[in-house]
């Protein structure tokens, strides 16, 4: 049983627009069919045209230019010097850099969903955020034991004037009016 | 600067074309770390492989049908095929040791499953077992007679592994107790299972089941005839273990090991990743596996399960970056059997992955034969576990630590502490939010008093006591207690490397954690000069100083800065010779590119070691590409992968970046039209690795150049290696390359010398992309000519493990993406060509041409998944295209055509119209002559959609006259019979006439033309008796009845509705379909005719509206916003027959 529509029959009625309760060949395919001239040879040599047996030679600025990036990866692994000591910091520096997150005008990080770039893992993300600031707090508390007279504003925005320098070139950090600007290493 | 580039550009394409002369090549088997080989590919899961008896046919589970099945392939062509549809969840599937059966649990009857067997000759099948048992598992027992499967009588009952015969029959009990995954030996003496056992005695073991401990192995005959008691194997390792497996000699048994929490949800179970591992097998001892130490086969960074030891390589089930497919790997694993400790060590040191360096040492421990070495291997596993925070693993080596070094001893001392610290960060990550709670506290307060409990003798191991009790205080809140501990701790006087590190992770966090960047310099300046550690990590130390020194500084400050530092610097030590590194670094991008080569060449000649050379090349390395300094990047690059042995373990990564490099300089040549330039450079990559990218570019430039001599120079090449992979794939590729252009005659001979020569390099390179590029490319070019479905699915498998392996390489997705696009619009997979070409379109074409095969193949596939607007715009831009490139011209024919149907098929008539009539006009005699008469119905159609009758109708009447003098239509179109002949054609031509009469008010004519369509649709339907001729006959009735009612004429129209209707009735009596657009629209017609006047007229048959009421029922049953308006209308009309009817019965 096959069950083909003449679509050109109705072409400015409705029949075609409504897709029937059984479609073996589609509307599309039977107008293809019945209206599609037949170039078989031009049609070959542009299929052609698409395959390759190797891979297309681009350079890397046309990759780059085309924004489509991947021309990286393995040479970012390749280079990679090995990591002695694992700490938090080269993710927290990625994904401050990737605004996923921003050094906040509090003196605590803040995940910034809404200006990330990429995927992130939020089970990786959360517990790191929350680890790094319940440090702060907890140091801000004893400087603040050991500063008589000192609010606990000024303990933090003291520790921020000293923890900002050391920021990475790129970081998302949050400006005086609140809005959340680049870190510039150019100026 | 320019000149002298090329001057070096040239002088060293001399010198390795010289060499190339030499007949300089690299064997193709690299002795390294071997990464899995792929063997299933797809976006669904395939898992459970296993080979048959003939060692290439792949047996395994695959849910790509939406239900489990079992599939089958060549392990090396792929191209998986349904064993057979057996409507109902397969899985476990289990060839029999003669090939002849294949077992596997099937669940049609029985939920529970049943252990099944299907002939794979007779394609028959019959089950062994019933539905009065659940049957879990099941294996072929070796004699091929009988079967092994592990039931379970009743919900909660326990379960047996049961001998169940071929023959048929309940069989024979032979372990009563519960068990998983039982697994036979090959002499069928011996049974492997992991034991399981009820948690409580309320609920089956099923449901609330406790793994029991290692492996358990039962004797299955013994000399007396008695049950034999079974021996327990517990591998020494952490966690459980699972699925147990013999090598096919009986030598080794394999199994899987959840060595840690890795889904942290505080069980170690089959949910966590798993690591295959082998112990050796002996069958004539007491105890097979006595003393038997485990081989890690897999590395933790795969999550690997259901190993199946064939005869020569191990096939397996793997998770890995989240695709779930078949993988194998040699029966030894991902390690050489063959290497001793110093390779390991070198290896330890090339290697860029922890869980791989692990694995290394894992290895190098068990090779290990002197106690104190052991020991000190053990103190790099603990501490490379607690590094990624894999604690159970940590626990388990520090606790062997502790045990092989004996208690009080350094080692033991050092173990002791560890755990603690090991402990607390455990109880800390479990931290809900990160926030301290009481029970936490109360913990860590009793661990500072375990700690403090402690009085170890080695100085090192109470340094290490200061800094854990630093740390839990740290976390506690307790910051002077944190920095008190600390105070004491001079980070120089320290002796041993695994205190050094720890301690210097404790002064790294407070220093970040203070923002003070003073004592983070201190730190490391210390830790780059600690006589304690390898130059390795000195050489991290050192590079942390300087990214720490410049962290946050403005670019014009940073020179400055290193030369002040520089000159306070130590000579001869590792942070000077990274300072004056940096010197020339922070002046990259800014200075002359020869002078900062020459810097830091003087540089790399002052160092002979194989650590600092390293650390100097990927330093400048990393920093040139930042800065597209590509020459640098290439200058060391080369010199590195020159200087380094072949032998070396880190020449594998110089050959990767070398490869790279050149790469990208290569392409970067070809662009340019610099083909010699560029041949130069792929050649020179060809000598350096086993770069098949590389050796492809150079037979492609060579080729361009006008060389005809590729086949020669490669043989001449690879004379003293005739049989060499390398070979083989060129061979392969020259072969590939010229399908196209083949005629019919010499095609198939060709593709199958390309195929010949593709298997013997993928024996050698399996996880080469380039291999499996051209095995689908070779297999598509074979679907293209004949159609087979076995080559297109050949081809699928082939790209997509090609994908797979190319994810790093953009210009091979490039390639592999569109490759894959045009294979699933030729199989009419539109939405899965849209996948690919969504994909493909991220990166640029190399020249017009392939854009506009892109462009239309994409439009076309836009087309038929309805995304008409996106079809419209990608086939208007190939027509640009096609016109701004005048080399194009011979394809605007083609893309004018499909430019136009595309429009026509999105309803923009207008835009259609005028592209058909360009076409029309642009036509030549040496078109075929069908394709006239279609552009012109096509502007016929259009022009009609357009409200312009006049246009239409004159289109219309010239492709009637065409269509007179036109040759048949050959039998089939795009290799499909052809449903749409001449006949069919004059029959559209007559209802798209009619129509535009119509719109003209000319009924009379729209009758008569309507009326021919009617005829011959009604003689297509004798003729043919196809179904659909049905409805287009009721769409015929439905117009001449619309025609009709225009011109008065109710008789005829109520004629029409009644057998426009008839024919909708046939349709749905053969086909089931109850609603059809057309019949809906016929029975509006009909109701309407009926009430029309508000009485009930007699004049249509009375029985039609039983046909009406079952049609209104289905749709008032069955919703559908499309069919909701005609719903709304058909009940409406039934409404008033009934209150017509009502009224009537009242007196």
């Amino acid at each position: 049983m096959r069950y083909v529509v003449s679509c050109l029959a109705v072409a400015g009625a409705v029949a075609c627009v409504r897709p029937p309760t059984v479609v073996l060949v589609d509307r599309k395919t039977a107008l293809e069919e019945q209206a599609a001239g037949e170039h078989p040879d031009q049609e070959r040599a542009l299929v052609q045209s698409g395959l390759s047996p190797r891979p297309l030679a681009m350079t890397r600025g046309q990759i780059e230019a085309a924004g489509a990036g991947g021309a990286s990866s393995s040479f970012d692994v390749v280079v990679q010097v090995y990591q002695s000591l694992r700490t938090d910091q080269p993710l927290v520096d990625a994904l401050l850099v990737r605004r996923c997150i921003g050094e906040g005008l509090d003196g605590l990080l803040a995940q910034t969903r809404e200006t990330c770039v990429g995927e992130v893992d939020p089970s990786v993300v959360g517990p790191l955020v929350q680890r790094v600031n319940r440090d702060r707090r907890q140091l801000w508390a004893y400087m603040l034991a050991r500063s008589p007279g000192a609010s606990e504003e000024d303990i933090r925005r003291s520790w921020r004037e000293k923890h900002l320098p050391l920021v990475v070139c790129g970081a998302q950090v949050q400006q005086a009016d609140g809005t959340w600007g680049v870190r510039s290493c150019d100026h | 600067m320019r000149s002298l580039k090329n001057i070096r550009l040239t002088f060293l394409v001399a010198i390795l074309s010289y060499m190339g002369s030499l007949g300089v090549a690299l064997g193709a088997g690299r002795d390294e770390v071997r990464r899995p080989v792929r063997l299933t590919a797809g976006e669904s899961n395939q898992f459970m492989g296993v080979l048959g008896p003939d060692g290439r046919t792949l047996y395994f589970a695959s849910d790509q049908a939406g239900t489990t099945q079992v599939f089958f392939q060549d392990v090396q062509a792929g191209g998986p095929r349904l064993l057979h549809d057996f409507d109902a969840d397969a899985t476990w599937p289990r060839p029999s040791p003669d090939g002849r059966f294949l077992l596997f649990l099937y669940y049609r009857d029985d939920a529970a499953g049943d252990a099944c067997v299907w002939d794979l000759r007779g394609e028959e099948m019959r089950c062994l077992t019933g539905p009065g048992t659940a049957d879990l598992q099941a294996f072929w027992f070796p004699d091929g007679r009988s079967i092994g499967v592990v039931q379970r009588e009743g919900l909660h009952g326990d379960m047996v592994l049961r001998r169940v015969p071929l023959s048929g029959g309940p069989g024979e009990v032979v372990v009563s107790r519960s068990l998983s995954s039982p697994a036979v030996s090959p002499d069928g003496r011996f049974v492997a299972y992991i034991p399981v056992d009820r948690l409580t005695e309320e609920v089956g073991v099923t449901f609330a089941m406790r793994v029991g401990s290692g492996i358990e192995v039962r004797a299955l005959t013994t000399d007396a005839g008695t049950p034999a008691a079974p021996i327990i194997y517990k591998p020494d390792l952490p966690g459980v273990s699972g699925f147990p497996a013999f090598s096919a000699d009986g030598k080794w048994l394999y199994f899987t090991q959840y060595l840690n929490d890795t889904n942290a949800d505080g069980t170690i179970d089959g949910n966590d990743h798993g690591i295959l591992f082998r112990a050796a097998f002996d069958a004539s001892a007491p105890d097979p596996l006595a003393g038997a130490v485990p081989e890690q086969l897999t590395s933790a960074r795969w999550n690997c399960q259901y190993p199946a030891p064939a005869a020569d390589r191990l096939v397996m089930t793997c998770s890995y970056q989240g695709s779930l497919d078949i993988y194998s790997l040699p029966l030894e694993g991902a390690l050489p059997g063959g290497w001793a400790p110093d390779r390991i060590e070198a290896e330890v040191r090339a290697s860029r992955d922890h869980w791989e360096r692990l694995l290394l040492l894992g290895r190098a421990a068990a090779l290990e034969t002197d106690l104190s070495r052991r020991v000190e291997q053990l103190r790099r596993v603990v501490h490379l576990h607690l590094e990624v925070r894999e604690f159970a693993s940590a626990t388990f080596y520090a606790r062997a630590v502790a045990r092989l070094a004996g208690e009080g001893s350094p080692a033991a001392e050092w173990a002791n502490v560890v755990l603690e610290l090991i402990r607390h960060r455990e109880a800390e990550g479990k931290l809900v939010q990160g926030q301290l709670s009481e029970r936490f506290i109360e913990g860590e307060r009793k661990r500072l008093e375990r700690l403090a409990a402690m009085t170890p003798a080695s100085e090192a191991v109470r340094a290490l006591q200061a800094v854990v009790r630093s740390e839990v205080l740290d976390v506690l809140g307790d910051e002077a207690g944190a920095v008190q501990a600390l105070s004491g701790l001079e980070l120089g006087r320290l002796d041993d490397w695994s205190v050094v590190l720890m301690a210097a992770r404790r002064f790294v966090e407070r220093g970040l954690l203070t923002g003070d960047r003073e004592a983070l310099l201190a730190t490391f300046r210390i830790l780059s000069g600690h006589p304690a550690l390898d130059l390795t990590d000195r050489l991290f130390f050192a590079n942390a100083y300087v990214e720490t020194l410049l962290r946050g500084v403005a670019d014009r400050e940073r020179s400055a800065l290193v030369e002040a530092h520089l000159a306070r610097s130590t000579p001869d030590t590792e942070l000077r010779l990274r300072l004056e590194l940096e010197r020339w670094l922070v002046g990259m991008g800014q200075r002359d590119p020869e002078e900062v080569r020459k810097g830091i060449f003087e540089l790399y000649r002052g160092v002979k070691d194989l650590e600092r050379r390293k650390a100097l090349v990927l330093t400048t390395a990393r920093r040139a590409a930042t800065a597209d300094e590509e020459y640098i990047l290439y200058e060391f690059s080369n010199s590195f992968v020159s200087w380094l042995k072949r032998a070396e373990p880190e020449r594998r990564h110089a050959e990767d970046l070398y490869r790279l490099v050149v790469l990208e300089r290569a392409y970067a040549k070809w662009a340019k039209g610099e083909v010699s330039d560029a041949r130069g450079l792929f050649f020179g990559a060809t000598l350096q690795s086993d770069c098949l990218e590389a050796h492809i570019g150079a037979i492609e430039a060579r080729l361009a150049e006008g060389g005809r001599d590729v086949v020669e120079q490669y043989r001449e090449r690879y004379k003293a290696e005739p049989d060499s992979p390398v070979l083989a794939f060129v061979l392969a590729y020259l072969a590939a390359r010229d399908l196209p252009g083949l005629e019919d005659a010499t095609f198939e001979a060709k593709a199958a010398e390309a195929l010949r020569f593709l298997r013997a390099a993928a024996d050698a390179f399996p996880n080469a992309f380039e291999v499996h590029h051209l095995w689908g490319y070779v297999a598509h070019q074979r679907f293209l000519r004949s159609g087979s479905t076995e080559a297109a699915s050949e081809a699928h498998t082939h790209y997509l493990l090609a994908l797979d392996l190319a994810r790093d390489n953009p210009r091979g997705l490039a390639a592999l993406h569109e490759a894959e696009a045009l294979l699933q619009a030729a199989l009419g997979n539109h939405a899965g060509a849209l996948r690919h070409y969504d994909e493909r379109a991220r990166w640029p074409f190399p020249g017009p041409e392939a854009e506009v095969s892109f462009l239309v193949g994409r439009a076309r596939s836009l087309f038929h998944a309805d995304r008409d607007d996106e079809a419209a715009g990608a086939v208007d831009r190939a027509l640009v295209l096609v016109g701004a490139h005048p080399d194009l011209a011979r394809f605007r024919p083609y893309v004018l055509d499909r430019a136009a149907l595309i429009h026509l098929g999105a309803r923009r008539f207008e835009r259609a119209a005028a592209l058909y009539d360009e076409r029309v006009r642009e036509m030549d005699a040496t078109e075929p002559a069908w394709n006239r008469v279609k552009a012109l119905v096509g502007l016929g159609a259009a022009a009609l959609g357009a409200g312009e009758f006049e246009r239409a109708l004159q289109a219309l009447a010239r492709a009637r006259e065409a269509l007179a003098g036109t040759p048949p239509l050959p039998a089939t179109v795009a290799g499909r019979p052809r449903t749409f002949d001449a006949a069919d054609f004059a029959s559209l031509v007559a209802a798209l006439r009619a129509q535009a009469f119509a719109g003209l008010g000319r009924m009379t004519e729209a009758r008569d033309e309507m009326e021919q369509r009617r005829q011959a649709v009604a003689q297509r339907l004798r003729r043919l008796n196809l179904d659909e001729d049905l409805l287009d006959l009721a769409t015929a009735h439905h117009l001449l009845a619309a025609y009709a009612w225009q011109v008065g004429d109710r008789t005829a129209a109520a004629a029409h509705v009644a057998e426009g209707l008839r024919a909708v009735q046939e349709f749905e009596e053969r086909t089931g379909t109850v609603v059809t657009p057309i019949g809906n629209r016929l029975l509006v017609a009909y109701g309407e005719l009926r009430t029309e006047g508000g009485g009930v007229s007699q004049d249509l048959p009375a029985d039609l509206e039983a046909q009406m009421r079952r049609v209104y029922e289905f749709m008032a049953t069955h919703p559908n916003p499309a069919w909701e308006a005609d719903r709304f209308l058909v009940g409406l009309y039934l409404g008033v027959l009934d209150a017509s009817k009502e009224a009537r019965r009242k007196p």
